[in-house]
């Protein structure tokens, strides 16, 4: 019946000299009153386009997970690009705005993870942090789409831990995090809490923290796996000599060993005075501040630093404010050996579009979605009360490469403490069922 | 005026025949083109469209024609309540007859309600509610539940 009903309805939209022809086909296939259940696993394929199209990515998911036909006769589902917004604790759903379809996709967020913030994302799992007590935090990753939940270690109690991270909390910023593997099948998550690197499998009892391995003056910038190692980026804090720039050590987790390689980001030249206004109130410098970002571009490791330039306010003898600007960025192919490390300046990216900044930070082909040979940046840093320099950083936009121009056209908001907009890309093969 | 009282005749596959006014039966857009080209003169038969299903899409094309001058909200309600009214199998007839017919609003409308009953569902709701049978093996399965866990061998 089904193909009586293609054939037909093609003959006749063909035009109508066939018309005559096909009739006798059509009478003879008049059996559909007697299916006591309509055949919904057959449908045309323009249908099942139809609507398909009308659902949202979770729907979708499951929608491909009903039987054959309806998996075999929808469109592959895309990697979606989605910024999330602001979480607060007391929200009851996630909200993300869909780069792709422009569209806003508010999440239920199940009761057993509401109260908590998002601190890091990674391969489609949010990092949730709730505190239990005041001073103890349950941290755990959530993936929106299947709701599945995992939780992570407790964090350590030791009195260094407690005096440099815990008791600082209220100034955390958005943590560097990432899911890897090593060695096939064993998954490892890799958190970066404050001047630790934090590695654990999820069912361990603890984190193994790994210290003292950045000087005075460093901090680490985001972290990766690329093909079975870590990766992270570190960054000059101050104005310090820099004659570093790569190491290899090794972390052991129970039976495992992890390779962390960091590589050391440029400092910036000087804090290069440019200009200020006539009665000295504001000054302007450029090259103040560079952040380097790793991520994965076709099977190949990059660094993209940006370079801010600082815009500051003073009020006679006091330093009010510090405003960091985006203003350039670079992009290098980083390849490692085991003690060298060679970097290439990549002028340009094709048809390919980088994101960076909270979140995950990663490079999608899609010309047709987004401007090529550009990066969507999302910067967001707040206040730092203890330095004597209190800075702010809100930058949020696009850069183009071609001619080094920057669009502010992405909401660049204040925001409440431990909220911020991270880059997501919810995983696509989550399983609801 | 005259030609806008011209009678369509359509036959469904069980031999019912309809009368149907132009202005109404060129909501269908294969109809239109039928009579664009000069090929409506005669009945015209339509494989796999029921009495029944062709009277409903008939009531609501004839409702669209009517209603043309009326608000844009008392349209989204009326095409709701005909909507509601119509049961999982017939909605399905609906679709298919709507889809050869060409009556585009339908198409959306009937295609809209699906998506509705599907949203929020899991993949054994859907089966359930629409009857399908599930035929991934226990291995493809597996493979599914795989590919989500993938590097995850923690287990509660």
């Amino acid at each position: 019946m089904f193909d009586a009903y293609e054939t037909t309805c093609f003959s006749l939209l063909s035009g109508c000299s066939s018309f005559s022809k096909v009739t006798p086909w059509l009478k003879s296939s008049s059996t559909s009153k007697e299916l006591v259940h309509a055949p919904w696993d057959r449908f045309h394929i323009d249908i099942f386009d139809l609507i398909f199209e009308l659902l949202d990515l979770e729907d979708r998911i499951r929608f491909k997970l009903v039987c054959k036909q309806w998996r075999d006769n929808t469109k592959q589902i895309s990697q979606p690009l989605w910024l999330m917004f602001p979480h607060q604790p007391n929200n009851e759903c996630l909200s993300f705005f869909d780069m792709c379809d422009g569209k806003v996709v508010k999440l239920n967020l199940p009761k057993s993870v509401r109260g908590g913030w998002v601190f890091g994302c990674s391969k489609g799992w949010l990092f949730l942090a709730m505190r239990t007590t005041f001073r103890k935090l349950r941290i755990l990753l959530f993936d929106p789409i299947s709701k599945a939940q995992i939780p992570l270690p407790l964090l350590p109690t030791t009195s260094s831990f407690k005096e440099r991270f815990i008791d600082r909390l209220d100034e955390w910023i958005p943590s560097a995090c990432t899911i890897g593997s090593v060695e096939s099948s064993s998954c490892i998550v890799a958190v970066i809490f404050g001047e630790y690197l934090a590695v654990c499998r999820p069912g361990d009892q603890r984190w193994t923290l790994v210290e003292g391995l950045l000087a005075e003056g460093y901090s680490y910038g985001n972290i990766i796996f690329f093909k079975g190692e870590l990766y992270a980026s570190v960054m000059s804090t101050e104005d310090v000599a820099n004659n570093v720039s790569f190491q290899t050590h090794s972390i052991t987790i129970g039976s495992r060993r992890v390779k962390l390689k960091l590589i050391y980001s440029p400092p910036p030249s000087l804090l290069l005075f440019y200009d200020e206004d006539a009665d000295g109130m504001l000054s302007y410098h450029k090259d103040c501040n560079r952040l380097p970002c790793l991520l994965e571009s076709n099977g190949q490791l990059l660094m993209v630093t940006q370079i801010l330039d600082a815009i500051s306010t003073h009020r006679e003898e006091e330093n009010l404010l510090r405003y960091l600007q985006a203003a350039d960025f670079q992009i290098f192919k980083i390849q490692t050996t085991e003690d060298a490390l060679c970097l290439t300046s990549l002028p340009h990216l094709d048809n390919q579009s980088l994101f960076l900044g909270i979140g995950d930070c990663l490079a999608l082909n899609n010309p047709d979605k987004f401007h090529k040979n550009c990066i969507y940046f999302l910067q967001l840093l707040d206040y730092e009360n203890d330095l004597t320099w209190p800075y702010v950083c809100r930058e949020a936009g696009v850069y183009h490469l071609d001619d080094g121009s920057i669009k502010r056209c992405l909401p660049s908001i204040q925001t409440e403490n431990n909220s911020f907009m991270h880059w997501f890309s919810p995983n696509i093969n989550s399983v609801y069922m | 005026m005259a030609s806008t009282l011209k009678k369509i005749i359509l036959k469904s596959c069980d031999g019912k025949i309809l009368e149907v006014e132009e202005a109404v039966a060129v909501q269908s857009q294969m109809i239109k083109n039928m009579i664009e080209d000069d090929c409506a003169n005669e009945e015209i038969p339509l494989p796999d469209i029921t009495g029944e299903i062709l009277s409903m899409i008939i009531e609501y094309c004839k409702m669209h024609v009517d209603g043309e001058n009326n608000s844009n909200n008392e349209l989204i309600a009326r095409d709701a309540d005909f909507i509601t009214r119509v049961d999982l199998n017939t909605l399905y007839y609906l679709i298919v007859a709507a889809n050869f017919l060409n009556v585009k609003s339908l198409l959306d409308l009937t295609c809209q309600r699906v998506a509705d009953i599907i949203k929020g569902k899991s993949p054994e709701e859907i089966r359930l509610t629409f009857n399908i049978k599930n035929d991934f093996t226990p291995e493809e399965e597996e493979e599914i539940r795989k590919k989500n866990a993938w590097a995850f061998d923690y287990k509660d």
